[in-house]
């Protein structure tokens, strides 16, 4: 990806690096997406049915955008998203995330999955640090396989990577089920 | 039957997503309360207003993890949204089990490693080495840092 990386420099004003902030949102749509564990990612099909998994993503506030990694053993979505670019990422599961009564929020966007595999870099380690914070268990599993058995578990740590670009972002509240929610169109 | 399967996969869940397409054909998701329809086979769906949706394909996924992201388990199913006189019906078609139990986690780590294999001979990529210390370092010093918080605490 050949795009502009929003960095800060000593002439520049530091880029937020609050989603809310970012995109014109409530601070409560912005809490959602830095707090909630999972979100539902949809992707279409070839048939054209919208696919739908719950993921860990991460956002990219210097790129305004997510990233979700998927392991080349399940890279189903990552076909689907060559085909289709056309996404969303619903955020309607509160579990583990402190937040009393938050608002849903569903983020439309577009999608790209470049080529390669994502690498053991500095990204790797805050993404990493951000997982093992918030499914210690997964991780430790994994660390704790005697050296010989982890080639077992290698293909799970390949990782595809997908970006997603929000276009749309809408948020309703429990008390508007049926009604109508609020929109930014990006 | 997939109906069957799904009745009771469903039950095991508070709630779930339902997934369609918007007029400009990006996936719009909603979480509802799935409460099956015997008679008509379907499970009624209550949307909120202004999504642009239309009859067609759909999807609904059930999903749980606690607050750790563990004790991971899911179900998809394939089917069809269809609007009715009594409002919108989502009618499934094929059950497409997910994570939870034993049977889950072997068909995911065979499956998975199995299709991994594939994907990386079609496109000739030489996977990167896995840094196992280099990810224990990271968990070691979580730790550290969490018992760090707790003495001073």
């Amino acid at each position: 990806m050949n795009e502009p990386v929003l960095t800060t420099t000593s002439a520049a004003a530091p880029v937020s690096s609050d989603f809310s902030a970012l995109f014109g949102v409530p601070a409560e749509v912005g809490a959602v997406v830095r707090e909630f564990r999972s979100c539902e990612f949809s992707t279409v099909a070839r048939d054209g049915t919208p696919v739908t998994w719950p993921t860990f993503p991460f956002f990219e506030p210097e790129r305004r955008r997510f990233l979700i990694t998927s392991s080349v053993g399940l890279a189903q979505k990552a076909f689907n998203i060559q085909r289709d670019a056309r996404v969303a990422m619903l955020f309607s599961n509160a579990m583990g995330s402190g937040l009393a009564s938050p608002p849903t929020v569903l983020i439309q966007g577009d999608a790209e999955v470049p080529a390669g595999l994502g690498q053991f870099d500095e990204r790797f380690e805050s993404m990493t640090r951000l997982l093992f914070e918030r499914q210690p268990i997964g991780i430790t599993l994994l660390g704790a396989l005697p050296g010989p058995l982890r080639h077992l578990v290698d293909w799970y740590c390949w990782r595809v990577l997908i970006y997603v670009r929000p276009r749309r972002i809408r948020w309703w509240y429990e008390s508007d089920r049926g009604g109508t929610s609020d929109e930014v169109v990006l | 039957m997939a109906w069957r399967e799904i009745v009771r996969a469903v039950r095991r869940y508070d709630s779930a997503v339902i997934a369609v397409r918007d007029k400009h054909g990006y996936p719009v998701s909603v979480r509802f309360l799935p409460v099956p329809d015997e008679r008509s086979q379907t499970l009624p769906v209550p949307l909120p207003d202004g999504l642009s949706i239309a009859p067609g394909p759909a999807w609904i996924l059930c999903h749980y993890h606690d607050e750790h992201l563990w004790s991971l388990r899911s179900f998809g199913a394939r089917g069809s949204l269809e609007l009715t006189p009594d409002g919108w019906r989502f009618r499934p078609t094929t059950f497409v089990p997910g994570m939870g139990g034993v049977v889950a986690m072997i068909r995911l780590f065979v499956g998975g490693r199995r299709r991994a294999r594939r994907y990386l001979t079609a496109r000739g990529i030489v996977p990167p080495e896995i840094r196992w210390d280099q990810i224990n370092a990271i968990k070691r010093q979580i730790k550290a840092e969490h018992a760090a918080g707790s003495a001073r605490r």
